[in-house]
C-alpha cells in the first residue's frame, strides 16, 4: 500500500490541474451560454434577414475561435 | 405546392419549398439524433465511472485522496470533453443551415434550437439538484 497525506507532489500536482481544467470548463460554458444568448436576441430584434444571417455567421465564428483557444490551452498546459 | 393524388416523391422533391422544408426537417431531426447520442454517451460515461472504481477499489493504488482527485480529474475531463464535441456539432448544424436554409427557416431553426438547448439546460440543473 503506497501511503500519502494527500500533500505528495502527485496529489498537489493533480489538485492544481484540476482547478485549472475546472475553471476552464467553467469559462468555456459560460462563454458558450453567451453565445447562444447571442442567437436569441439575434432571432427575437427584428433584424433584416441579411443582418440575421451575418450575426448567425458571427457566433459560429466566435465560437469556432473560443473553441480553438480552449483547446490550445489544454494542450499546453496539461501536467502529465 | 398543392399535392394532388398520384405526385411522383421526384416531382415533390424538385418543388423548392417542398425542398426546403426538407432540409429543415433533416436539420432536426439530425439535432434530436445528436441529443439522444449525447445522452447516451452520457450514460456510457458512467458506466465507465462506476466500473473505473470497481478497479481503483480492489487494486491496491494509493491513498484515498489521490483516489478521490483523480476520480474528479477523470470525471471532468470525460464530461468536458464529451460537452465541448456535443456543442461543436450543435454549432455545424448550426453553421450548415445558414447554407441550406432560407431566412424565415434559418430564424425558426434558431428559434428552436436556442429554446431546446435552454430546456436542456434547465433540466439538467434540475435533475443535479435532486
Amino acid at each position: 500500500m503506497v501511503e500519502c497525506s494527500g500533500f505528495c507532489m502527485r496529489c498537489v500536482r493533480l489538485e492544481a490541474e484540476l482547478e485549472r481544467e475546472a475553471a476552464d470548463a467553467d469559462a468555456f460554458a459560460g462563454a458558450v451560454l453567451e453565445l447562444w444568448e447571442r442567437l436569441a436576441r439575434a432571432a427575437e430584434a427584428g433584424l433584416s434577414d441579411e443582418a440575421f444571417r451575418l450575426e448567425v455567421l458571427s457566433v459560429i465564428e466566435s465560437f469556432r475561435e473560443l473553441l480553438t483557444t480552449m483547446l490550445e490551452n489544454t494542450t499546453q498546459d496539461t501536467v502529465y | 405546392m398543392n399535392v394532388q393524388a398520384g405526385t411522383k416523391f421526384s416531382e415533390l422533391l424538385s418543388d423548392a419549398s417542398v425542398g426546403a422544408s426538407l432540409d429543415y426537417l433533416l436539420l432536426q431531426m439530425r439535432y434530436k439524433l445528436l441529443l439522444e447520442d449525447y445522452k447516451s454517451l452520457k450514460r456510457q460515461y458512467g458506466q465507465m465511472h462506476a466500473d473505473y472504481y470497481a478497479l481503483c477499489r480492489s487494486a491496491i493504488i494509493g491513498s484515498d485522496e489521490l483516489l478521490t482527485v483523480a476520480r474528479v480529474l477523470d470525471e471532468r475531463c470525460t464530461t468536458d470533453e464529451l460537452y465541448r464535441k456535443f456543442v461543436s456539432t450543435l454549432f455545424d448544424l448550426l453553421d450548415e443551415a445558414t447554407r441550406t436554409l432560407d431566412s424565415g427557416a434559418l430564424r425558426s431553426y434558431v428559434r428552436d434550437v436556442v429554446q431546446q438547448f435552454r430546456a436542456r439546460l434547465a433540466l439538467e440543473a434540475f435533475q443535479q439538484s435532486e
